[in-house]
């Protein structure tokens, strides 16, 4: 039974990390978000895996039900970069290499670690009345009003805080925006305007924006 | 009545209080400040003459305000003390102090902010009387700090001159490097000793000891490793002998002294020769029981100061800005009182300092009315033949260059003798030669200095010679009073402050050397007169702008002596352009040159971004991501093959 | 049925926090439905004297002590201490945006609300003795931080900044929470009792507990990122000079002293784990000394010289953490205090001089400040002296406490390191000062001092020289602060 269960395993975390892989190297952004769909299932089916059936359910409706297609719709409205032709990552094998070493250097310190832990040790017996070890869905409800009862409302508040966030920040009326400088620019001008080049408007004035980054007329309503 | 000496500092803080807050006007800042100053130079002599009532053993009257800091562990009151040491200290300070505020009322009549320079100049007497008067060694450094500031502050006072501004950020700068060993010194008491107090003193009925009193505890303990264990005294007194190289512009941190000059004269008279510099010595001595506890110091202390004499000495002869020989010379002389210090003639270096204070102060003010008469003049191959001009100016600065040559019987020669007469009787035999060369040396330059202002003839015609007023030549005629007559506080048949001091640092008065005397003063003499002899002959060939007559014999050494032995261009070689260099490394490689553009986020979200900017930008959080990981790689690898 | 066992809570123990977090969200509907646009301000007064009310509700708590919801939180004085810390730091930072919000035209009733929800995530590290309500409090800290941060929308830099943060913070967590997991997979426990107990238990030997040390490493990584110790200190310098000013200040103290706080906690309880902490703490201690004051040598830009300064202090206040056995801890307490105050005071002048639309920090701008506005410069002067520690400041108490612990704890070396950087680094603070005293100006700008800001820079500047002069008072204060740690 451990041996099939162990190959299950392997398979779910093949899939997992196949996928996690897949996210990242494709080029095409779309694709990436459907292989992340797939990471997240598998992940599910690693809860089933480990008896948490809840966790998997919640996995499943959360990640790919509500945050994948949350994804999704931020790539259709932004539309200029869901283009073949648009590289997500520098490639080169610099890149590469340190992503290669940085990742190398992780597993070497962090593979003894778990392979060098004695696993099968059965925990200590807890301290007479401590609540039960969590499985089901009643138990983990009952913890969440008793043991970890400050916990739940602190995440409640936290999500709020959230969501006043995404609001405070995405929802402002159109017209308020102004569109300033980015930091960039701001270092650019600040320099032109230390040494000013022969043939310039005059410092001082409203800054004109760096060659770099065009503005489109919508944004700048100074 | 302890308290009434909380008066000596306090009142030229009300000054300062009064010239920042208060006062507008000049005429009335220059009052106000001036006369609290003389207010508590009056306080400071009736606190000692109280003082000189008790009987020997009991001279030391402590007031105690509050407790600055009170922990379990660390117990520092906010206190100051009055004891013999502190009180001839005290009195220099104010009685000097006083003077140059008087005197600068003349000087600094039409400067713009002169409101300010006397708030800083009250600043500046409060803070070497916390200094000076401090009965725990963070007291002291909180004064040590202060006058720093001031210095600062005061150097940087005409920051219309390009180098002003600069010479006080290399001040404060080089000070904090001293600084920095100095705090490592104090907590290395601290950690000793269990306290910071000098003496022993009683605070709201609980007794907390002193650790003056207690060296004797920690000889032959050691710190540092098995394989080189270095003495707890030496490693406390050495960490304070860093401290007071930097405060007493003592080889190898000198360099800051010579630009100070760029401050008005009166401040460098009062601060960079006559009180300021001399905190390092002070504080050397205060601290005599911890140095003595540590030959290995000892001879440090002496062989920076012969150093520093010698270096200086030499670096003053070829100067020609009048403030310049000036500045040199007084390194050269607190090389003199460090080397005393290192000797063990502790009593002798406080002599010289008191006499020092006296007509280099005299000097530096006579050096501020030529300049002042002279209409901004500095460089002495402009002058000459000012002696007839301004003959109050000549005749008081010939006293002082007379006591700084060593000229028997003014004040300088009786305090000088007595450090060259101490090294002869312990045996010092090679300080005692570079000391007396140094001297000689001394006497030369002085020479060649009255030589080029007082003598022969005006070499530049574009200013009219002017004697200052006489809120400039009063303070002169006193303080050349002062230069003739000082030394009579300690002359050999009387050694009135030797036994003064006796108290504090239980020395013997040394033996009077007759021949050792008759040589230094026959040398001292025929020096000046060589300096005097050459310049007045060689008059005429000295242009604005041309080389030294002297310079025909010594070639490019003289280049190297007119440079300082070209210290600063070390420095700014071996430390300063490699900070510069790494800081501008560390900033191309830590901080991409401010974020030329990071918005990988935004440059999607707007989704305009140029392709070519979007691959630039999207380096940096990326970057930042890696060195994150990088972080993350050393610290688990640190851990798990560091720590098991 | 079975009918649900509410557990025995102690709400007297969280009253600062439930006052804070409440009053916050009371503040949010009042500000939508109440307050006119145009009058935020209003909020704003609410805001601050909402925590007002919370530091005074704190007062009776000071001899109470004690723990509730199984453990996880406690109230001791030491945490009251740093409640009334983050409660001042936060009311100054709502006193400086009161007129920096609308002169910015970005003034949105949310702000104070959001200060005041950053506060509790503060104060709940403080409390929290569990590793899970620890990362709560900090992720509500974090995100009200990211939020802030991106609240100068109409200056994309600050969009950014929000935007970089929030990546590098998510980056961070993601090693914080693995960090717990990997601890309670060691330990069984993730309260710091539960983990102090299980390190107890056996005597605690490194080489056998990996699994421990890689989870603590983590957990420590999580740390030094909030705190922005070298090398985890990247995104410092942007995000502030990218968020609003009053945010960035906020953040050099409120973040900082938060993480610092919180992670004095978990090291003081995990002393068997001593051995782990000490060589790992001391290198990044060194790191961030060293590299947080060369990096300010080379800035010009004020609002960055102050980020790197910041990543200077984190090193001393973490020789503090260090020893915080022997007087470390009230040496980090009071210099927690001191850098708050005058850090704050040093931004309050900054944004006094910033103006709309342009984002001005260069040194420059300060050229000549004393010929303008004397009391301004001498202020700023007094926080840059306090910074660079120079007496008689708070500066230089907190430095001289912070170092005469660290010596006596046996960090010699650490406090050598201390002392010469912080040499160096009276450097870059002069260099203000000269700009200030003696410099003439090089452009026209005009300091606008509102009452807000000047209230919060006096308030800086005099405790400032009060906490220099007068220590003793606070340093019994916090002494006593400290007696339920056993410190």
């Amino acid at each position: 039974m451990a041996t099939v269960i162990q190959i299950i395993f392997g398979l779910i975390a093949a899939l997992i990390v196949g996928a996690a892989v897949m996210v990242v190297t494709v080029r095409n952004v779309i694709h990436a978000a459907l292989w992340l769909i797939a990471c997240f299932f598998g992940v599910g089916a690693l809860y089933l895996l480990l008896e948490a059936e809840f966790l998997a359910v919640v996995q499943v409706l959360v990640y790919v039900g509500a945050i994948s297609i949350l994804i999704l719709f931020a790539i259709m409205l932004t539309r200029q970069v869901t283009g073949e032709g648009v590289r997500q990552l520098v490639g080169g094998w610099r890149l590469w290499l340190t992503a290669a070493i940085s990742a190398l250097l992780f597993a070497v310190a962090i593979v003894p670690t778990v392979i060098s832990h004695s696993w099968n040790v059965p925990a200590p017996p807890a301290p007479p009345g401590t609540p039960e070890p969590l499985a089901g869905v009643a138990e983990l409800g009952r913890a969440f009003v008793y043991e970890f009862l400050l916990q739940f409302q602190v995440a409640g508040v936290l999500l709020t805080v959230a969501l006043i966030g995404a609001i405070v920040i995405a929802f402002e009326e159109r017209a308020r925006r102004r569109r300033v400088l980015t930091l960039a620019e701001e270092h650019e001008l600040r320099k032109r305007l230390a040494h000013p080049p022969p043939v310039e408007a005059p410092a001082g004035e409203p800054a004109p924006a760096p060659r770099a980054t065009p503005i489109s007329e919508g944004e700048v309503q100074q | 009545m302890e308290w009434l000496i909380w008066l000596i500092p306090l009142l030229p803080f009300i000054g300062f209080v009064l010239n920042v807050f208060v006062i507008r006007r000049e005429r009335a800042a220059g009052l106000v400040a001036s006369g609290l100053v003389v207010a508590s130079f009056v306080v400071a002599v009736l606190a000692i003459a109280a003082l000189s009532g008790l009987p020997e053993e009991e001279r030391r009257i402590m007031s105690v305000s509050w407790h600055w800091i009170n922990t379990g562990a660390l117990q520092v009151p906010f206190g100051i003390m009055l004891d013999p040491l502190t009180a001839v200290m005290v009195l220099l300070v104010t009685g000097v102090g006083a003077l140059i505020h008087v005197y600068s009322i003349g000087y600094m009549h039409g400067d713009p902010r002169v409101v300010r320079y006397f708030a800083y100049l009250n600043l500046f007497i409060t803070m070497m009387l916390f200094l000076v008067m401090g009965n725990n060694m963070l007291i002291l450094f909180l004064g040590w700090e202060g006058v720093g500031l001031c210095s600062f502050l005061l150097i940087g006072f005409w920051f219309e001159r390009a180098e002003a501004s600069d010479a006080a950020v290399k001040a404060f700068v080089v000070n904090r490097i001293g600084d920095a060993a100095f705090i490592l010194g104090m907590l290395a008491i601290y950690a000793s000793f269990g306290t910071l107090n000098f003496y022993e003193v009683s605070v709201g009925g609980q007794v907390q000891p002193g650790f003056l009193e207690r060296v004797p505890e920690i000889i032959g303990q050691t710190i540092g490793p098995v394989w080189q264990p270095i003495a707890l005294t030496t490693a406390i007194s050495f960490l304070l002998l860093i401290g007071a190289t930097g405060k007493s512009a003592q080889f190898p941190l000198f360099v800051w002294l010579p630009d100070a000059m760029a401050g008005p004269t009166p401040v460098s008279a009062l601060i960079h020769a006559a009180t300021m510099v001399t905190g390092g010595v002070y504080m050397m001595t205060r601290n005599e029981a911890l140095f003595a506890a540590s030959p290995t110091t000892q001879s440090w202390v002496l062989w920076i100061g012969v150093l520093t004499a010698f270096i200086a000495g030499t670096s003053a002869i070829a100067q020609w800005d009048i403030k310049r020989v000036l500045a040199y010379s007084t390194v050269s002389q607190l090389g003199f009182m460090v080397a005393a210090c290192g000797m063990g003639a502790y009593v002798a270096a406080i002599f010289h300092l008191l006499t020092h204070g006296i007509f280099k102060a005299l000097l530096f003010l006579g050096a501020g009315s030529v300049i002042h008469g002279t209409h901004e003049t500095q460089d002495m191959r402009k002058m000459g033949g000012l002696r007839h001009a301004m003959p109050t100016t000549y005749w008081t600065y010939l006293v002082g260059a007379g006591a700084l040559a060593g000229i028997v019987p003014l004040a300088g020669f009786w305090s000088k003798d007595e450090i060259l007469a101490h090294a002869l009787s312990h045996d010092h035999w090679p300080q005692l030669i570079i000391l007396f060369l140094t001297s000689l040396i001394t006497a030369f330059y002085m020479g060649r200095q009255v030589a080029l202002i007082f003598f022969g003839q005006q070499r530049d015609s574009h200013y009219h010679a002017h004697e200052s007023g006489r809120v400039m030549t009063v303070p002169l005629i006193a303080l050349a009073i002062g230069a003739i007559i000082g030394g009579a506080i300690n002359l050999p048949w009387g050694h009135w402050l030797t036994d003064w001091l006796k108290p504090v640092l239980h020395e013997e008065a040394g033996k009077f050397n007759l021949a050792l005397a008759l040589i230094a003063t026959a040398g001292a003499v025929g020096a000046s007169y060589l300096g005097w002899w050459i310049y007045t002959r060689n008059a005429a060939k000295i242009k604005v702008g041309g080389k030294d007559p002297a310079y025909r014999y010594s070639g490019d050494i003289w280049d190297g002596l007119e440079e300082a032995w070209y210290f600063d261009r070390l420095y700014r070689r071996i430390i300063v352009r490699p900070f510069q260099r790494l800081g501008s490394f560390l900033a191309s490689v830590f901080d991409p040159q401010g974020i030329d553009g990071l918005v990988l986020g935004v440059g999607v979200l707007f989704g305009q971004a140029g392709e070519q900017v979007r691959r630039f930008q999207s380096g940096y959080v990326r970057t930042y991501a890696l060195i994150f990981t990088a972080g993350v790689v050393i610290v688990l690898g640190f851990v798990l093959l560091f720590t098991r | 049925m079975e009918s649900l066992q509410i557990p025995p809570v102690d709400l007297r123990l969280l009253t600062p926090l439930l006052i804070v977090v409440g009053w916050a969200g009371a503040l949010l509907l009042i500000d939508v439905f109440f307050v006119p646009d145009g009058r935020k301000k209003i909020t704003g007064y609410l805001a601050i004297a909402g925590l007002a009310v919370a530091g005074l509700a704190g007062i009776p708590l000071w001899n109470l002590s004690g723990s509730t919801f199984s453990g996880m939180l406690v109230l001791d004085r030491y945490s009251l201490a740093l409640t009334w810390i983050f409660l001042i730091a936060g009311a100054l930072s709502i006193a400086v945006a009161l007129d920096y919000l609308p002169r910015h035209a970005i003034e949105q009733g949310e702000y104070y609300p959001l200060i005041m929800f950053a506060v509790g995530g503060m104060i709940l590290m403080a409390q929290s003795a569990d590793l899970i309500t620890l990362f709560l409090g900090i992720e509500l800290l974090s995100i009200t931080l990211y939020i802030l941060t991106g609240f100068a929308y109409p200056r994309v830099a600050s969009e950014e900044a929000g935007m970089k943060y929030l990546v590098l913070g998510a980056f961070a967590a993601g090693f914080f929470v693995y960090g717990i997991a990997l601890i309670f997979g060691a330990t069984g426990a993730t309260s710091l009792a539960g983990i102090a107990a299980y390190l107890g238990r056996q005597p605690f030997a490194p080489q056998e507990e990996t699994l421990f040390l890689a989870g603590a490493s983590l957990v420590l990584i999580g740390f030094s990122f909030k705190i922005a110790l070298v090398p985890f200190h990247m995104w410092t310098p942007d995000v502030y000079e990218g968020s609003p000013t009053p945010v960035a200040a906020f953040m050099s103290v409120g973040t900082k002293g938060a993480a610092l706080a919180a992670l004095l906690r978990v090291t003081l309880a995990l002393e068997e784990a001593q051995t782990f902490w000490l060589p790992i703490l001391a290198v990044l201690a060194a790191a961030t000394m060293i590299l947080g004051n060369l990096g300010a040598l080379g800035q010009s830009n004020l609002k960055r010289m102050l980020a790197y300064s910041s990543i200077g202090h984190a090193g001393y206040i973490l020789l503090g953490i260090m020893v915080a056995a022997e007087r470390g801890a009230e040496a980090f307490l009071f210099y927690i205090l001191a850098y708050t105050l005058t850090n704050l005071g040093a931004f309050g002048v900054l944004i006094a001089l910033e103006q709309r639309g342009e984002a001005a920090w260069s040194i420059d701008d300060f050229a000549g400040l004393y010929q303008r506005r004397p009391l301004l410069a001498v202020a700023m002067a007094l926080f840059m002296f306090s910074l660079a520690g120079v007496p008689p400041t708070a500066g230089f108490m907190g430095k001289f406490f912070i170092f005469t612990a660290a010596y006596a704890g046996g960090l010699g070396w650490l406090v050598l390191i201390g002392v010469l950087t912080s040499a160096i680094a009276a450097y870059y603070y002069l260099r203000v000062v000269v700009k200030m005293f003696m410099q003439e100006p090089v452009r026209e700008v005009r300091p606008e001092l509102t009452r807000g800001l000047n209230t919060e820079i006096l308030i800086a500047g005099v405790a400032t020289l009060i906490l220099g002069l007068l220590p003793t008072p606070i340093v019994l204060l916090v002494e006593r602060s400290l007696v339920a740690l056993g410190g």
